[in-house]
């Protein structure tokens, strides 16, 4: 009895403790967005003072400011986020999959050759190619516009995509595809009804992990685009940093207000979300 | 060319209103018959949120807002980003050839851009300028080389280096002005130690203020302006030079061996130490023109803002920095200057109109349209003299500093105007860790000479 009573207190102590680490690493994560939540209701003279105390006299002035001042084209910059993002994605992970399939079910000559080129595209820095991209983009007059930034981050997003569902689709039994054959169907038809279900889980780890590639890239949006009704959300939100002081709280009401629909893109698709970086960590 | 003068319009008024300014915000500018008409680029980076409270880039978007007003025949498009991104993409146009018509040149840029051939030679439409004989000519040298002047330096000068103190404290330390010497400061900050108060607060957390806010003028207390002129222009002075290892020296012994400073000086930025003094833990701060602004909009705030403190920004004083025991040189000395200049791309010169317009852009930004908004604004100057700058309506302290800055010191270089971010890189990374007692000053001065051989 005695015995079992001390295993009981022990476990519960190695609860408490386990408990009490997944509780400061929870916080530690959400913490500083609620930091910028609060802070945000600051006003810069009092976050200034006081970095990390919460506001005595909380003010809704930036998130006014910001709505209210024409030159800081938030809306703007959102929308060109959202679109350069979403059809980025879709280019993405179409590509992903279709180029990833053919690598991983098709032999040909040079299937590995292209395969490496693919994968060489992840360890290229993508500042020392911001000068030659600059001048090539210059040269075919496709800077500076709309589309600009979908080319370079579907470039820069498939070597990962390709590497993710060519790995998967290696795991996908080929009796399926040879099942489908007998049955009648054509290539087209077996790798859109039948592989592509199967690779959903891969491809929305793909597409996940290059929302937030895409949606925060900054470099190539700070070269390609002059116009500032062009200006994705990273770039349009520098204009809060001053040459010599920064205006904090409203830099991070700003983060807030763009912040919103990725929050709201996670809350909608969360189950899913876990879904696929789950089955991207296992069979990936 | 024909010249009329016209009063800006309710477009830069209604501008400045948008940003909840109290300054009567227009500029006059002149406006002169342009042949062009069609578009023109200009890239800078006064943008809305740096032109609140910053004098410079308030008077930018003005006077750029009533020149537009005044050439509609001319589309103006502008790319403004904040300063660092600025320097970011500029420099990928440069180095794509691309770069826009009109843009702000940095003065470490100036001797590479010219020698590229990037940069449009303003040397004669400067001295041809109906403003010419109004330039502050002091301001022109980070942007001239081998005699030529590539451009009209722009936004405000204001010092980088000021000892801003408490007047107060300092009295009841025994001292009815701040101490002309370090040695003075150091028997202060005995009392103040007493006190647990910090003598001099200093933020060198970002790595540039121990260069920008205390070596320039500290280093030309040893080696007087000819020497850093004779660096900039590669005539023989070198980092290892003993005047200005002697500055390193004495920069180190401040830092380390006296308790002036706040221990975590190289922690913490000049955003953050202003703060100790603004709550009184700190007698004095050394900063640039840009912190005393916040420090005298905080503390005389007229809003109920945290911070306010009537009697605390009565007592605000400024002071030069103290005299080394042995130094020789400028003792009134503090550096102050133009970073920027409006510069004109060389490309723009094939069309003779269109150049025409950038030349009166540029002349129009730098001009007394501009100097004339932010002397009677903020109480600060351009590249244009102001012959009277009627300070009356300013509060007292306002008054003391452009006194301060424009009358009564000596203005001695900015060095990181100068030479190549590549210097100041290896410079500044190792100030701070000189600063940490971990290196000395002869490698300090001999990774910068270094540097300097291999990048300049």
């Amino acid at each position: 009895m005695k015995g079992m009573s001390g295993n009981k207190v022990k476990k519960g102590i190695l609860g408490f403790f386990m408990n009490a680490i997944l509780i400061i690493f929870s916080l530690s994560c959400i913490f500083p967005i609620i930091w910028m939540l609060y802070s945000s209701l600051k006003e810069k003279r009092a976050f200034n003072a006081d970095i990390i105390g919460l506001p005595k006299n909380p003010t809704p002035g930036n998130y006014i400011r910001i709505l209210t001042n024409p030159d800081y084209h938030l809306g703007e910059s959102m929308w060109n986020s959202v679109r350069t993002t979403t059809l980025s994605i879709l280019l993405i992970v179409l590509f992903s999959f279709i180029v990833g399939y053919i690598l991983a079910r098709v032999k040909f000559k040079m299937n590995r050759v292209l395969y490496t080129m693919f994968l060489m595209g992840m360890l290229i820095p993508i500042h020392s190619l911001l000068v030659p991209i600059y001048v090539v983009f210059q040269r075919c007059k496709i800077s500076n516009n709309w589309f600009t930034l979908i080319l370079p981050y579907v470039s820069f997003g498939l070597p990962m995509g390709i590497f993710l569902v060519e790995g998967f689709v290696k795991s996908v039994p080929v009796s399926l595809e040879e099942a489908a054959a007998i049955d009648g169907s054509n290539f087209s038809r077996t790798l859109w009804m039948v592989i592509f279900p199967i690779c959903r889980p891969i491809l929305v780890t793909v597409a996940i992990i290059q929302v937030f590639s895409c949606w925060n890239e900054f470099s190539f949006a700070l070269v390609l685009i002059k116009d500032v009704s062009l200006q994705t959300v990273p770039l349009a939100l520098t204009q809060f940093k001053g040459q010599f002081a920064s205006d904090y709280p409203k830099q991070m009401a700003a983060m807030l207000i763009t912040m919103a629909p990725i929050i709201v893109l996670y809350f909608v698709f969360s189950k899913q979300i876990i879904k696929g970086m789950v089955s991207g960590a296992v069979k990936g | 060319m024909k010249k009329r003068q016209i009063i800006s319009t309710a477009m830069a008024a209604a501008m400045a209103a948008s940003l909840g300014l109290t300054a009567g915000a227009a500029a006059d500018v002149a406006v002169n018959d342009l042949a062009y008409t069609g578009e023109l680029e200009i890239m800078h980076y006064s943008t809305a949120e740096e032109a609140e409270g910053n004098g410079g880039s308030d008077g930018f978007r003005t006077t750029l807002a009533a020149w537009k007003e005044a050439h509609p025949e001319i589309t103006v498009n502008e790319n403004v980003l904040a300063n660092a991104e600025y320097k970011t993409q500029i420099a990928t146009l440069a180095a794509a050839d691309d770069l826009p018509d009109v843009f702000l040149l940095q003065g470490m840029n100036t001797i590479d851009w010219a020698e590229q051939g990037l940069v449009y030679d303003l040397t004669d439409t400067i001295k041809a300028s109906p403003y010419y004989d109004n330039y502050n000519q002091a301001y022109f040298t980070p942007f001239t080389y081998n005699d030529s002047i590539y451009g009209y330096p722009v936004l405000t000068g204001g010092t980088c280096t000021v000892v801003i103190y408490d007047k107060a404290m300092w009295a009841e330390a025994g001292y009815d002005t701040f101490p002309g010497t370090w040695e003075e400061v150091e028997k202060a900050s005995e009392y103040f130690n007493e006190q647990g108060i910090y003598t001099i607060a200093f933020g060198n957390g970002g790595k540039w203020q121990a260069n920008s806010d205390f070596l320039s003028t500290l280093g030309n207390r040893y080696t007087g302006g000819d020497w850093f002129i004779s660096l900039i222009e590669k005539s023989g002075a070198a980092f290892t030079d003993e005047a200005f290892v002697k500055a390193l020296t004495e920069m180190q012994r401040l830092f380390t061996e006296t308790s002036i400073f706040n221990e975590d000086f190289n922690v913490v930025t000049n955003e953050d130490a202003r703060e100790y003094y603004i709550s009184g833990s700190a007698a004095a701060f050394i900063g640039g023109n840009w912190d005393e602004s916040y420090i005298a909009a905080t503390l005389g705030g007229t809003d109920e803002v945290e911070g306010t403190d009537p009697e605390k920004f009565a007592n605000i004083g400024f002071a030069v920095l103290p005299q080394p025991a042995d130094a020789t040189e400028a003792p009134n000395s503090q550096n102050i200057g133009l970073g920027y200049a409006v510069a004109i791309n060389s490309k723009v010169a094939e069309d003779p109109d269109k150049l025409a317009a950038a030349i009166d852009l540029a002349q129009e930004l730098t001009g007394p349209a501009f100097s004339s908004f932010v002397a009677e604004n903020y109480a600060l100057g351009g590249l244009t003299m102001v012959d009277e700058v009627d300070l009356s309506s300013f509060d007292q302290i306002t008054q003391d500093f452009y006194n301060w800055s424009y009358v009564d010191t000596e203005p001695c270089e900015i060095y990181d105007s100068y030479l190549t971010n590549a210097v100041w890189d290896v410079l500044n990374t190792d100030l701070q860790t000189m600063l940490n007692g971990e290196i000395t000053p002869q490698e300090v001065a001999e990774n910068a000479q270094a540097a300097y051989e291999a990048n300049y």
